[in-house]
């Protein structure tokens, strides 16, 4: 689902392409039961790139300019053009990523992979082991962050510089942070394993979930919007061609 | 002798040695000669210094590790029965000392129902499960909350709730308040005391805090991989120099009236509870006034 949005909203173009997009990522929004400034207060800290973009984008490519006196002769038409194309494209990614991440968990999530790689179990692919393993692998991102943070100050107090000398060493000051961390992070995961074995945890032979994954109606609903959003854009952008 | 069922623990002379490679002593005994019983209802504080071997024994409780010699039943099963292996598993319920490396699940929710869900357990039954341990720690609020942005103490709690959704017969606790704040510690303490008046569920308290430990039915100290002391907390806490022999604290309350009997005063031993210490003070100086300027 996600991956095929992403893919068009690069293929879009037309502005009517954007204002079928913009209105799909409302419904689909809207239909999430979150309401839509929820999922606009994610993107916010993104404003400040998209409005960077703008900006740049607006002077770099060469086209018509605006006007022939002062600044305004630097930016062309083709220029805001592309950007506002460019910034649109990027805020409804953020939004789509954002709707996602929202309303899934990272375990509901892999969950969802594991089962559309089902296929591959046939080639002996352990894929509920694999869905697991990056399901705990994001939850730890957190964990692994903060532990990153408390080694960084606690060298840092200690008189390590992180911002001064060449990047080598700047490179090399590294170490004193990322070696910690990597012995952390392998501690945990020996300690994580023992409680996982302590839980009852034997692989996914025996285990059952307590979501079960289930196609309902609005899942159809959606993959045939989604679908039919496809088949239109396609044609608009290609037909246009 | 056959274990019976009225012991949710019983070991028969276990002893563990981490083997050759293991350890600052390769091949030394970790545990040396375990014989005990715990009987089902029973609230057990697990003490000792570091080293001597507690969770190494909580570990053989679990069958996350199997004794060298000697035998470990769990609720009548023999731990290295290799069928029942998550049976022994469900019934000794453990919890870690840090709550960062024992949550799995992205949500609270998720998390609790970890461990039901390697039971097999139907989805309905999960739910119930889960919904149930989360209100008995008193986390219902926080089921879909993400584990990491919880306090260290309601991660534990989270832990806990893990646990208890596999309804075991016994838990089992390695240190899993030496991370928290004082607050946090109590809050811990009252819930496990709660769940085993109420609910009947053995306790294995594994901890350094011997305020913690004499709040429990029962006290055992182990020393070495060896049992050392094994009574109700008055009894072991009034054996003051052996304790501190073996790099022991002891309780505050039963420091101080120790410390008075060693002068000479008249107190009852194996004071603990600080309203019972107060009275056994009043009551000493009623009764002797012309002691009071030598204290
Ligand atoms: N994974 C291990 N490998 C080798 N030796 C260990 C290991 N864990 C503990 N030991 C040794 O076993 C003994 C008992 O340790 P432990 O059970 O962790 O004690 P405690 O929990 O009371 O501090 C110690 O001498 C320790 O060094
Ligand atoms: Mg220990």
């Amino acid at each position: 689902m996600a991956t095929v949005f992403m893919t068009l909203v690069f293929l879009a173009d037309s502005y009517l392409s954007f204002l079928l997009l913009l209105f799909f990522t409302f419904v689909v929004a809207g239909r999430a039961g979150r309401p839509f400034g929820h999922s606009l207060r994610g993107i916010r800290p993104i404003l400040f790139i998209a409005l960077f973009t703008l900006a740049v984008n607006s002077f770099a490519v060469k086209g018509t300019p605006l006007s022939e006196y002062g600044i305004l002769c630097h930016i062309t038409r083709e220029g805001i053009e592309q950007s506002v194309r460019m910034v649109i494209r990027l805020l409804l990614l953020l939004t789509g990523a954002s709707i996602l991440t929202s309303t899934t968990t990272p375990l509901a999530l892999m969950d969802g992979l594991a089962a559309l790689m089902r296929p591959l179990r046939r080639l002996r692919v352990p894929v509920h082991e694999l869905a697991m393993m990056m399901a705990i692998g994001l939850r730890f991102i957190p964990v692994l962050l903060e532990e990153g943070g408390r080694i960084f100050k606690a060298q840092v107090s200690r008189g390590a510089g992180f911002t001064s000398g060449n990047p080598l060493q700047r490179a090399r000051s590294c170490i004193p942070v990322l070696v910690p961390l990597f012995a952390g992070a392998f501690r945990r995961a020996d300690d994580l394993s023992t409680a996982m074995e302590a839980r009852c945890f034997r692989g996914s032979a025996g285990r059952t979930r307590m979501k079960t994954l289930e196609f309902s109606r609005a899942d159809v609903i959606c993959v045939t919007a989604m679908l039919a959003l496809s088949a239109v854009l396609f044609c608009m952008e290609f037909v246009k061609m | 002798m056959v274990a019976t069922k009225k012991h949710i623990v019983e070991t028969q002379g276990v002893e563990f040695s981490y083997g050759a490679c293991g350890g600052p002593v390769p091949g030394a005994k970790a545990l040396d000669g375990i014989s005990l019983r715990i009987e089902k209802g029973e609230f057990v504080a697990l003490v000792g210094g570091n080293g001597s071997g507690k969770t190494t024994f909580a570990r053989l409780l679990n069958a996350l590790l199997l004794p060298t010699s000697g035998t470990v039943y769990i609720d009548g099963i023999d731990t290295k029965d290799k069928e029942r292996l998550w049976e022994v598993r469900r019934v000794a319920g453990m919890v870690f000392q840090n709550p960062d490396s024992q949550i799995i699940g992205t949500t609270v929710e998720e998390d609790v129902a970890f461990g039901p869900e390697n039971l097999g357990l139907e989805p309905e039954e999960t739910r119930r499960r889960v919904r149930e341990a989360l209100r008995r720690v008193g986390m219902e609020r926080h089921a879909d909350s993400p584990p990491h942005l919880l306090s260290g103490g309601r991660k534990q709690l989270v832990s806990i709730a893990g646990i208890i959704a596999m309804e075991p017969g016994c838990l089992i606790l390695d240190e899993a308040t030496a991370l928290l704040d004082p607050t946090a510690r109590e809050e811990i303490m009252e819930l496990l005391r709660r769940l085993n008046r109420e609910e009947g569920i053995t306790v294995l308290h594994i901890t350094h805090d011997m305020e913690e430990a004499a709040l429990a039915d029962r006290v055992i100290v182990m020393h070495a991989g060896r049992v050392a002391l094994d009574g109700k907390p008055s009894e072991v806490f009034s054996r003051a120099s052996l304790l501190r022999e073996m790099g022991l604290d002891i309780p505050q309350v039963a420091e101080l009236s120790e410390r008075l009997r060693g002068e000479g005063f008249d107190l009852p031993s194996g004071l603990l509870d600080t309203d019972a210490a107060v009275a056994a003070l009043e009551r000493m100086l009623a009764g002797s006034r012309h002691a009071v300027h030598t204290t």
